[in-house]
């Protein structure tokens, strides 16, 4: 009985590593369990973040299951063995205190700057010799239970007649800087893009604007964006599609939208959506080996 | 003695070990003998003791766990509702006849939709005339087997049962828009059964194209509950546009085959479905079962059923007419559109006559006293007045909504419920809108149609005077 305790301490540091590499190396059904493929440049920051947390976090979880395991087990009930007071010394007690101390420190200080470029920083661009605010490239209304996008129109600004409303269809050019501006009509919302590693909250009442720039090999593919805020009944049908295109055929898919409205032409998806369609790898997400991490 | 102590000493003569009991117990009582607080915990922990160790509790519990999971996983098939509030309504119309309506005599519509339509699991079209009936442009049974049915999908991820995984939450599994959510959202969702659709190409009163629900599938309905269903796949929402016209023919089908049933003579049978069980099990013999007849009778009554159904088939196997399509000069010169604002302006509060309901403004702020069509269906034929709330009881206990006034649409939002498309808003105004008090405009030209959907386009970014 007396080492029931330290071989069940030992479990949990087995059995995690035994998960850790079921996963890792992608058998069902845990494949899926890691973070999907990244196709954003601020991911790359994210991710390694992430990562270095993650694997922070598994080595002290093994080092503390191990040392409580070793410990049960040597300093078990023994018959003629007496329970002795034992001080701790003094310097093990200040190297456990400051050694993490200073990695959450660390970390706070490095995350500034991730937290600040994602969420601070909003990219600019040159205008009449002024640096200004990157205007956004659509307008994003939740509701339940969907997504509204208003595009700018031809003039590049929003609240005007020729803005382009489509539901649940978001286009965004490959490699350039976008904003994206959300609003909600009514309860909390969050939109969600995990592979551009994109997780906003949308409070109704406010505007939040949100900027990512993805990366040159999620051209032509299909994204799901989708809520991540439970926000009623129907909170599961919240997604929609994110089509990355080239700058010309994200002008194109614009001038299709115009046309649509002018005209009466069907309401399927255009040329830019289908090409992107055929082109999308159903999966997306990838399983990751610990060996493969950026 | 405290009350935990004796417990222990109990617990001891029972022969318990004491280390493993787990309760923790304070206060005093005074009791002694077999009822005395200390048994009946005692025997309340030998028998969580029992329930836990005890192998045939083990094998009890087992047990008990799979009935469990059996019956909660085995319910009623799913069931089309009879329309309750019609059958209500026409008793209501025939105070004198109210017996040719009981209950008895609704199941033979019951009867006869399940043998023309099937069920919600096994749906049913009847191709009456064999390979070339011209219903089979109409509904392909093809795609009625896709969207019917419980939610399922096959090993090459193709989705069954499409109608109750995306529709039936709201729309009801009859499309009688009684779905478990209805009662939260407003607008309620829609009724099937009245064969009414709003956002179409077509005139009022006139079945919407293919393309018509297509794009209100697939955009969904801003500025009401209806989400888009664009993540879809096409074969999924054809199999979805055919099943809501399979829905709406049967639901129409169902309201002529009540009418027919309340004009019926007490002794008459709308459809006499037990004589046809007795010849079909027992080979026909003229004498058995009232002999011919009731042969006759039920001849005559197969051919009236046989008519209401093609009646029905045929209004929505004709193609519908189409308001004109888009003017040529409208996209070449998007500049002489918006040149139409002022004219629209003058015509809005003038000739249309949209500021009766729309407000001045636009906003949305005139009449409130109308309702749609299929609020008016049973107040309107049961002659209630829809505000009093105790006459409408009964409609609401057999299933109706509660009764909302329809609220014109405020035009300076920027949502649009047919879609943003010039042509979608020309429609509106042009043909109206079906079911509600918006009307078609007879009286306007062509062009004065157009200078309106110039004004209201530009209604929600011009400031209020």
């Amino acid at each position: 009985m007396s080492r029931f305790w330290s071989v069940l301490f030992f479990c949990v540091p087995v059995s995690c590593l035994a998960i850790y590499l079921w996963s890792a190396y992608g058998f069902a059904p845990l494949a899926t369990a890691w973070l999907p493929e990244n196709l954003s440049y601020h991911g790359r920051t994210i991710d390694f973040l992430f990562y270095l947390i993650h694997y922070l976090a598994a080595a002290v979880l093994l080092g503390t299951g191990l040392v409580l395991a070793v410990a049960t087990w040597r300093f078990r009930d023994q018959p003629g063995a007496r329970a002795r007071f034992v001080h701790t010394k003094l310097s093990l007690e200040i190297a456990w205190t400051i050694v993490p101390a200073a990695i959450l420190i660390w970390l706070a200080l490095y995350q500034m700057n991730a937290w600040a470029d994602n969420k601070l920083r909003r990219p600019q661009m040159e205008s009449a010799g002024v640096l200004r605010n990157r205007p956004p490239l659509a307008r994003i209304v939740a509701k339940q239970f969907g997504w509204e996008v208003y595009y700018p129109g031809a003039d590049g600004r929003l609240d005007t007649p020729d803005d382009l409303y489509v539901e649940n269809e978001l286009y965004v050019p490959v490699d350039v800087d976008v904003v994206l501006e959300l609003q909600s009509r009514d309860v909390i919302h969050d939109f969600f893009v995990p592979q551009l590693r994109l997780k906003q909250d949308i409070v109704p009442g406010s505007t939040q604007y949100l900027w990512f720039r993805v990366l040159p090999i999620a051209l032509n593919r299909r994204l799901d964006f989708v809520c991540a805020e439970l926000c009623g009944w129907g909170h599961y049908k919240m997604n929609g599609w994110l089509y990355v295109v080239t700058p010309e055929d994200f002008a194109l898919r614009m001038n299709e939208l115009a046309a649509e409205r002018l005209g009466d032409t069907p309401v399927a998806q255009g040329n830019g959506a289908q090409r992107a369609a055929e082109l999308t790898p159903a999966v997306s997400r990838q399983p990751r080996s610990p060996t493969n991490d950026e | 003695m405290g009350m935990r102590r004796r417990i222990q000493a109990a617990l001891r003569r029972e022969g318990l070990p004491l280390e493993r009991f787990p309760f923790s117990c304070s206060g005093t009582r005074q009791s002694s003998g077999r009822n005395s607080g200390e048994f009946r915990y005692v025997r309340c922990y030998r028998f969580v003791e029992c329930a836990l160790v005890g192998r045939s509790m083990r094998v009890l519990a087992s047990i008990l766990c799979l009935v469990l999971l059996f019956a909660t996983g085995c319910s009623d098939p799913a069931q089309f509702r009879l329309n309750e509030v019609e059958l209500l309504k026409l008793q209501y119309q025939q105070q004198a006849k109210q017996e040719a309506l009981d209950a008895e005599r609704a199941q033979d519509v019951v009867d006869a939709l399940t043998a023309l339509f099937g069920t919600p699991d096994h749906p049913r079209f009847p191709y009456l005339l064999g390979d070339s009936d011209p219903a089979r442009d109409l509904v392909q049974l093809e795609n009625l087997n896709k969207a019917a049915g419980a939610v399922s999908s096959n090993r090459s991820g193709e989705h069954r049962g499409l109608y109750r995984e995306h529709c039936a939450q709201c729309h009801g599994i009859t499309g009688n828009g009684s779905g478990p959510t209805s009662g939260f959202l407003n607008p309620y969702p829609r009724d099937f059964r009245l064969g009414k659709f709003k956002y179409k190409s077509t005139k009022l009163g006139q079945r919407p194209t293919d393309d018509d629900l297509w794009r209100v599938i697939v955009n969904g309905i801003p500025g009401t509950a209806m989400p888009s269903f664009r993540t879809l796949n096409e074969s999924e929402i054809v199999a979805l546009i055919d099943y809501v016209k399979y829905l709406t023919i049967r639901g129409r089908v169902e309201y002529k085959l009540l009418a027919e049933l309340a004009v019926l003579a007490p002794d008459e049978r709308l459809i006499d479905l037990d004589w046809r069980r007795v010849q079909t099990e027992f080979q026909p013999d003229p004498e058995v079962g009232g002999g011919d007849a009731r042969r006759d009778s039920y001849d005559d009554q197969l051919a009236a059923l046989v008519e209401t159904y093609f009646d029905e088939v045929n209004l929505w196997s004709r193609p519908p007419t189409k308001v004109p399509e888009i003017p040529d000069w409208l996209s070449q010169r998007d500049s002489v559109f918006r040149d139409r604002v002022n004219e629209g302006r003058v015509l809005f509060s003038g000739k249309a006559n949209c500021a009766m309901c729309h407000g001045f403004t636009g906003l949305g702020d005139g009449q409130t006293e109308n309702y749609d069509d299929w609020t008016n269906q049973w107040v309107k034929g049961a002659n209630l007045d829809p505000r009093d709330a105790q006459a409408c009881a009964p409609f609401l206990d057999a299933g109706a909504f509660p009764p909302r006034a329809i609220r014109p649409r405020n035009l300076r939002l920027r949502v649009y419920r047919g879609g943003d498309r010039y042509v979608d808003l020309y429609r509106r105004i042009a043909n109206g809108i079906e079911g509600t008090g918006m009307p078609d405009s007879t009286a306007l030209s062509e062009q004065e149609i157009w200078s309106l959907v110039a004004y209201v386009l530009n209604l929600p970014y011009e400031e209020a005077q």
